[in-house]
């Protein structure tokens, strides 16, 4: 027999944007919330220490069962799928965009506007801030974004290490400041004040970094959401005759023969970037035929994300690893150029290391070393310092870069899988070469300029913080969804979140996508009374 | 059993049993789930005393082979790893090192025996030295293994105990205390010295 569940608004996914959406909404509108979730719900914070422990001798996962066996993908996923998503183990990092990210076209004649300004999310950014607890400092106006009031928390202090490195970084003429963290530099909403316990990622233990089930387990306490977990949502089904959404048809995972239907005024599909699109995609119908919000065929395209060069740097300085390794410093100053021959937009950040300096067993003349000749070597090795820095870039994506429904790999309900496939545009794939080559210039200089060496440099292929597949347009012929999540088939059906990126800028992306979903909220709660 | 055909069997087992360790987590489910992992504590205390730095006093020598005991002690084979960006891939943690460690050691003491006529504990530590080099000379880590990943108990006795703050703390003679709770304030501070620095 078919379990119905009935509310305003169902949202599908309880990562961190559906969180601080359904805080949001809980807040402001007299709504019914119902939040499903395919995973688990993770261990409380009272457990965390002992996880955090675990995890340092033995490498043990701190998040046990944070996935779904059976969803091996096609293609780089993050595994994580449990109350909280990705953000229980992400490292609190909290930068804006800049303004230029929402107009490069116009800028820069690259890749595609937002169809938002920067003006336009500045005030859900500071919201994003507020409801995290964003710990920051703003930096020079030049090479930062504006913001219209300050951080919610003072900075998190520069370690002894980033008080050494911050001149020599600064000698290629970049200001550099604390980087902005979702972590407690004083006591926030009830959270302690982060200890550098430097285990950030993947787990803090004391509940000093912002994670989602703090905004979880006081929305359930309050009795202002109801969240199902180990509930699969397989498909979204339309009303008769209609392009609303009617209801999500999904099953518990412990009682799969028993189907669970979750009828909603409004949906919200927050599930990240993979299982966003992909559950459009799986939701086609007659007159749907290629997906749900996919009259156009942009559902699945545009996925992005950015690459990164990073090096480690030895310099004659003394510096003391391990005095909070996670924290970094930062600088916005190449994301905001005014004109460009060639495009290059990049972050770059700077953290102590310990890599050049760590113990070994055999010199390089391959001498065993034992006692005090391996303590001895030991600290000769440290007595040099070694920065890590590291530039994400602007990586533009291709229109076949794409999650589809892959042909061959079912899930353990018969579902087919999602593939996951990234590919740059033409204009950014001709680029990678000069851009590679630049920030690896970039690094050299900064290692001459403190008589440093680089002992290693790589390039990541990898795209980190992945978004887009329901990237928002001005219309349907250039997007998913509007630029309030809006799905332009579907009235009542909304995208927040990564999927709804147009790109993925040059830097840390969660706040941002947090700011999409709260500035989604405002959208979706005109439906609903205010409180 | 022959004395000589124990000497065998531990020889083989002492290589073996670590090339497990080193295998996927499938391999463990006959590696070393229900094997002992106690080292012997008194040829341990002896391989500490070899090569954890005479600094540490013997205050701090025991501590850190204590430590690892205790380490060994809450191993869990088959145990998913930490899994983050990037990646789809989940990986466990390998067989347990304990059982090849405890065969190494006892190689150790017929070794000694075989060559000096004394228990590795019973040699002088020149001696003990110049075994354990001769031993980490056929390895081909230059670096510290996690110690899980050690194959050879020398290894994974160092390859623990420089991952504690204690082994940081001395290397650098300040207290950082990484990994640590500590006032977030002073973080801008240079970290004062150890006591004993």
């Amino acid at each position: 027999m078919t379990r119905v569940l009935e509310s305003d608004v169902c949202i599908i996914g309880s990562g961190i944007t559906a969180a601080l959406l359904a805080e949001k909404l809980s807040e402001e509108r007299e709504a019914k919330i119902v939040v499903v979730e395919a995973g688990d719900d993770v261990p409380p914070l009272s457990q965390r220490s002992r996880l955090r422990q675990r995890s340092l001798d033995y490498g043990e996962s701190p998040w046990p069962r944070d996935h779904l066996d059976g969803y091996e993908v096609d293609g780089i996923q993050s595994r994580s799928m449990c109350v909280g998503g990705l953000a229980m183990h992400w490292g609190g990092v909290t930068p804006r965009f800049t303004p230029e990210d929402f107009r490069i076209k116009s800028l820069y004649g690259m890749g595609d506007d937002w169809p938002m300004s920067y003006e336009e999310l500045e005030p859900f950014y500071q919201e994003a801030e507020e409801r995290m607890g964003v710990a920051g400092e703003q930096g020079p106006p030049d090479a930062d974004g504006p913001r219209s009031k300050p951080y919610p928390q003072p900075p998190l202090p520069l370690t002894y290490n980033l008080e050494l490195l911050k001149p020599w970084g600064e000698k290629i003429g970049a200001p550099f400041w604390s980087q902005p963290s979702a972590k407690n530099s004083v006591p926030y909403r009830g959270r302690a004040v982060c200890c550098r316990n430097d285990t950030c990622s993947p787990i803090c233990p004391v509940g000093a970094k912002y994670s989602p089930d703090f905004t979880w387990n006081a929305l359930k306490a309050a009795g202002k959401v109801e969240l199902l977990t180990r509930t699969l949502v397989r498909r979204l089904e339309l009303v008769r005759g209609s392009d609303r959404v009617s209801h999500a048809v999904a099953l518990h995972r412990d009682r799969p023969s028993e189907p669970v239907e979750f009828h909603a005024k409004t949906f919200v599909v927050a599930a990240g970037y993979v299982w966003s699109p992909h559950l459009l995609l799986a939701s086609a119908t007659g007159r749907f035929p290629t997906g749900l919000a996919n009259r156009t065929g942009l559902v699945g395209r545009y996925m992005n994300g950015h690459r990164n060069v990073s090096a480690f740097i030895r310099l004659p300085l003394r510096l003391y690893p391990g005095v909070n390794g996670q924290h970094s410093l930062m600088s916005h100053q190449f994301m905001r150029p005014s004109r460009l021959a060639k495009y290059l937009r990049h972050d770059l950040r700077i953290w102590e290391s310990s890599v050049g300096g760590e113990p070994r067993v055999r010199d390089d003349a391959g001498n065993v070393l034992l006692g005090k000749e391996l303590l001895a070597d030991w600290r000769k090795r440290a007595e040099r310092g070694t920065a890590r820095v590291r530039a994400y870039y602007d990586v533009l994506p291709h229109r076949d870069s794409a999650v589809t429904l892959d042909p061959y790999r079912k899930s353990p309900w018969g579902d087919p899988l999602p593939r996951i496939s990234y590919r740059d545009s033409d204009e950014s794939a001709a680029l990678r070469g000069y851009t590679e080559d630049t920030l690896k210039q970039l690094f050299q200089r900064m290692a001459k300029a403190g008589d440093g060496e680089i002992i290693s440099m790589r390039v990541d292929d990898f795209q980190d913080h992945p978004g887009g597949g329901c990237r928002m347009g001005v219309d349907a012929r250039t997007g998913v969804c509007d630029r309030f999540g809006r799905t332009f088939d579907h009235e009542n059906l909304f995208m927040v979140g990564a999927p709804t990126a147009v790109t993925a800028s040059c830097c840390n992306a969660t706040l941002t996508f947090v700011a999409l979903g709260l500035r989604a909220a405002t959208e979706i709660g005109r439906e609903f009374p205010a409180l | 059993m022959s004395a000589l055909d124990r000497r065998r069997f531990l020889k083989t087992v002492a290589t073996a049993v670590p090339a497990v360790a080193a295998g996927n987590a499938a391999a463990c489910a006959t590696g070393g789930i229900s094997a002992p992992a106690h080292l012997d504590d008194r040829t341990l205390l002896a391989l500490g005393e070899t090569v954890l730095p005479d600094e540490l006093g013997s205050g701090g020598i025991q501590r850190a082979v204590r430590g690892f005991q205790t380490w060994l002690a809450g191993y869990r084979p088959a145990v998913e790893v930490t899994h983050g960006y990037g990646t789809g891939n989940l990986d466990y943690t390998p067989a347990n090192p304990g059982p090849g460690w405890a065969a190494q050691l006892e190689v150790l003491n017929l070794e000694a025996e075989e060559r000096f006529g004394a228990a590795f504990a019973a040699l002088s530590k020149e001696q003990r030295t110049e075994m354990i080099r001769r031993q980490l000379a056929r390895e081909r880590a230059d670096r510290l293994p996690d110690p899980a990943q050690a194959r050879n108990v020398a290894l994974g006795l160092l390859g623990y105990w420089v991952q504690t703050p204690e082994a940081v703390n001395l290397c650098y003679q300040a207290r950082i205390d990484p990994l640590t709770c500590r006032p977030l304030a002073a973080q801008a501070e240079k970290p004062g010295p150890t006591s004993g620095s």
